[in-house]
């Protein structure tokens, strides 16, 4: 990750500042800074490429305009997020409309096996794909509320209470809507979470925090 | 405990740190080693977990990111600030999901929880009818006679509006809840118009905006009010069938009133003419969904209420005396006028066949382009439009020359659909201005729609041929040139088409462009790219671009 995409919470304070006062290049620092985090947020609520691209853009297009508003008792990622998902359901409630579909998931990891990461057995790396492939339709499945709230706090690894925050409900909420989306996927997904497969989870890459 | 409140505790445990091994889940790591099948659960549970936090995906390169935040930085640099909706407030939702969600926390707090819960409905339902009928109504039970009447009973009390009030008020409130800040005041105001909206489709367009509101929320509504109480299934039908029967009176009209007991077996079919009022009981007088200005005082609904319940009652007399009379009649003039457009076109064909012969214009047989004469071109048109004429004023054989039909409006606009049919098919291809005979008028016209499109007869092919995504991507060609910036060479994308609509689904650009701004560009012209529609679900090429 390069340099600019990390600061600190002082730095992120004075770079919101700036781009209140209409400094652009403070406001591109904070782009650089959330948008990877914006993004694969974007691309599981999606699950288009394209889509995703174009609403991390909305995002923080919406984000500069409503920069007076946001009074900093929240995370700023906090309120990137809810933007991000406001756009996000937005384009998918069109998207519904179109009913288009999209065979190329961009969730998915590729059927690659990478030394680096420890993997060095093709076949796993296309169980891996094929488990994913199952899960994420499984969680398409799911309605926008419980799926959301799952990408914030299970793959996001967003904490509840900022979950709660973003999406405007209380942490009470949050517990129940994992709980039942656990219990549905688990539902749908059925044997597929056997040992051999459970390995392939254990192996597979951890996200960058 | 249950099965249920253990997973459910295991789920609060996989939450907090540590997970399920965290030292202060050796009570409930004791109770799953007594319960085989939630211990199994909690496994799989931990399983997910894992997987969803381990979730590989696909990282994009820096380019990929530097060339996406340069973008951003020059939209917001042209960025005029143009007005549109707040994005920033948390999204709503109105999905069962969400709702039970709501309920769940709610009861987690206890009785009180619920309470307030239901405090909070009941307030929302005051509100919005006094919204409505301007005076505060009076408690109400939620059910009217009808509710325990016997089968018999039934059958003669039909709905006067597609959604009672009350109801709709009530299942608005649990689909918006109060606290959910601006969006749901601004959801609440759309949820209460599309419970009041006798169709789902202008309720859709009215969320048509981009506005912070679930997906689920127009499609949601309608099915809350239609199922929001149980009801006779005739008077289900009848709500979601005729809502043009009706007079806006009775919406207003509220009192006790008798209900009628037919010794008959009922007749399905034939409760659509009995056009009573709806006889809610209870209720404070509401005016018409359709004024909207609230009353300056209780005592002035009052007034009004009295008023309509007067005229109700008139009404629901005079149809009762003429019911017993006319109960075998095959429908009330009403209904003929609104639902049933056939006889209109039978009423007007044939004196306009003999009133104006002369509109009987020789199909143009020889040349598909007929000459501009002044007969032959009108001849088509005024076949249509003079019976939709008749349909708005009433007159058999009144020819209107207006020739937008849509501008109709009303039950003529039903009218219109069925003689824009016969326009469609006889304007084409040389076949008769109008049927010949008036029983071929009144016979109803084949809709056109199908025939005319001629995909849907066609089998598809499996897939887009080579010719159909050489066009495709020719079409695009000068955009991604554009979309260069003076930089020359092969630009190689891979295109996943829809075959069920043959846009563009995704467009992934590799080589030099690849994660740049021109590569961006790129390939949102190429997803302006078209194919026609083909069988498979997607179909995906690669297509160098020499630019």
């Amino acid at each position: 990750m390069p340099a600019d995409a990390q600061i600190d919470r002082g730095e992120e304070a004075e770079l919101l500042t700036r781009a209140r006062g209409g400094d652009a290049v403070a406001f591109g620092r904070l782009v650089r800074a959330h948008q990877r985090r914006v993004y694969a947020c974007a691309i599981h609520v999606l699950a288009d490429a394209a889509e995703a691209e174009d609403a991390v853009q909305e995002t923080f297009l919406r984000a500069h305009r409503a920069l007076a508003k946001f009074d900093g008792r929240a995370e700023f990622s906090t309120w990137l997020y809810r933007i991000c998902m406001n756009v996000s359901l937005n384009i998918l409630r069109k998207r519904r409309r179109a009913a288009t579909t999209d065979i190329a998931d961009p969730r998915l990891p590729e059927p690659v096996a990478d030394p680096s990461q420890g993997d060095t057995d093709p076949r796993r790396a296309t169980e891996a794909v094929r488990l994913y492939a199952k899960l994420a339709a499984a969680i398409d499945t799911l309605s926008p509320s419980l799926r959301t709230t799952l990408i914030l706090v299970c793959i996001e690894g967003v904490s509840q209470k900022d979950a709660a925050e973003t999406l405007g409900c209380p942490e009470g909420t949050i517990a129940w809507r994992i709980h039942e989306a656990r219990a549905r996927l688990l539902g749908v997904l059925g044997e597929e979470l056997s040992a051999e497969i459970a390995e392939v989870a254990a192996a597979s890459r951890r996200r960058p925090t | 405990m249950s099965a249920d409140a253990l997973r459910r505790k295991v789920s609060e445990a996989l939450d907090g740190a540590g997970g399920l091994d965290a030292p202060e889940h050796a009570t409930l790591r004791a109770e799953l080693t007594a319960d085989e099948d939630s211990a199994e659960w909690a496994r799989d549970a931990a399983k997910l977990d894992a997987l969803l936090r381990g979730w590989p995906t696909p990282e994009r390169g820096e380019d990929f990111f530097a060339a996406l935040a340069a973008r951003i930085d020059e939209r917001v640099a042209a960025d005029k600030g143009a007005a549109g909706p707040d994005l920033t407030s948390p999204p709503f939702f109105d999905d069962a999901d969400a709702r039970a969600a709501k309920l769940a926390t709610q009861a987690g707090k206890g009785v009180e929880g619920l309470r307030a819960l239901d405090a909070k409905r009941a307030a929302f339902s005051l509100d919005q009818l006094s919204e409505l009928g301007g005076a505060a109504p009076p408690p109400a039970p939620a059910k009217g006679p009808s509710a325990v009447a016997p089968k018999g009973v039934a059958k003669t009390e039909t709905p006067v509006a597609p959604a009672a009030p009350v109801v709709s008020s009530r299942r608005a409130d649990e689909s918006v809840p109060k606290d959910s800040g601006p969006i749901a005041q601004v959801s609440k105001s759309e949820t209460m118009r599309a419970a009041a909206a006798t169709s789902s489709v202008s309720a859709s367009e009215e969320t048509e905006e981009d506005v912070p509101v679930d997906v689920d929320t127009v499609a949601a509504v309608p099915a809350l009010a239609s199922s929001a109480e149980p009801a006779h299934p005739n008077t289900t039908r009848q709500a979601a069938e005729a809502p043009a029967i009706t007079p806006p009176a009775p919406r207003a009209a509220v009192a006790p009133t008798p209900i009628r007991i037919d010794p008959r077996p009922p007749a399905p079919l034939r409760d659509d003419r009995v056009s009573l009022p709806s006889f809610r009981p209870p209720i404070a007088p509401l005016r018409p969904l359709a004024q909207d200005a609230p009353s300056t005082s209780s005592r002035r609904g009052w007034v009004v209420g009295a008023v309509a319940v007067l005229a109700a009652a008139l009404v629901g007399v005079a149809v009762f005396v003429s019911g017993g009379s006319e109960q075998d009649a095959p429908a009330s003039a009403t209904a003929v006028a609104t639902t049933a457009p056939a006889p209109a076109v039978a009423a007007a064909s044939p004196s306009e066949v003999a009133a104006a012969p002369s509109q009987v214009a020789p199909p143009p047989a020889a040349s598909p382009v007929a000459p501009p004469t002044a007969a032959a071109p009108v001849a088509p048109e005024s076949a249509s439009t003079g019976v939709a004429g008749a349909a708005r004023t009433g007159a058999p054989g009144g020819i209107v020359s207006e020739a937008r039909p849509s501008q109709a409006r009303g039950a003529a606009r039903r009218v219109r659909g069925d003689t824009d049919d016969l326009g469609e098919s006889s304007g084409g291809g040389g076949a008769p201005s109008r049927p010949a005979s008036p029983a071929a008028a009144s016979a109803p016209a084949p809709r056109a729609a199908p025939a005319a499109d001629p995909e849907s007869d066609e089998p598809l092919p499996e897939t887009p041929d080579r010719a159909a995504v050489l066009s495709a991507m020719g079409s695009v060609r000068a955009a991604v040139a554009a979309c260069a910036a003076g930089r020359g060479g092969v630009v190689t994308v891979r295109v996943t088409f829809a075959g069920s609509t043959g846009r563009v689904t995704t467009a992934v650009i590799e080589g030099a462009f690849a994660g740049t701004a021109e590569g961006s560009c790129m390939a949102r012209a190429i997803r302006a790219a078209r194919v026609p529609r083909f069988a498979q679900p997607t179909a995906s090429v690669s297509f160098p671009f020499q630019i």
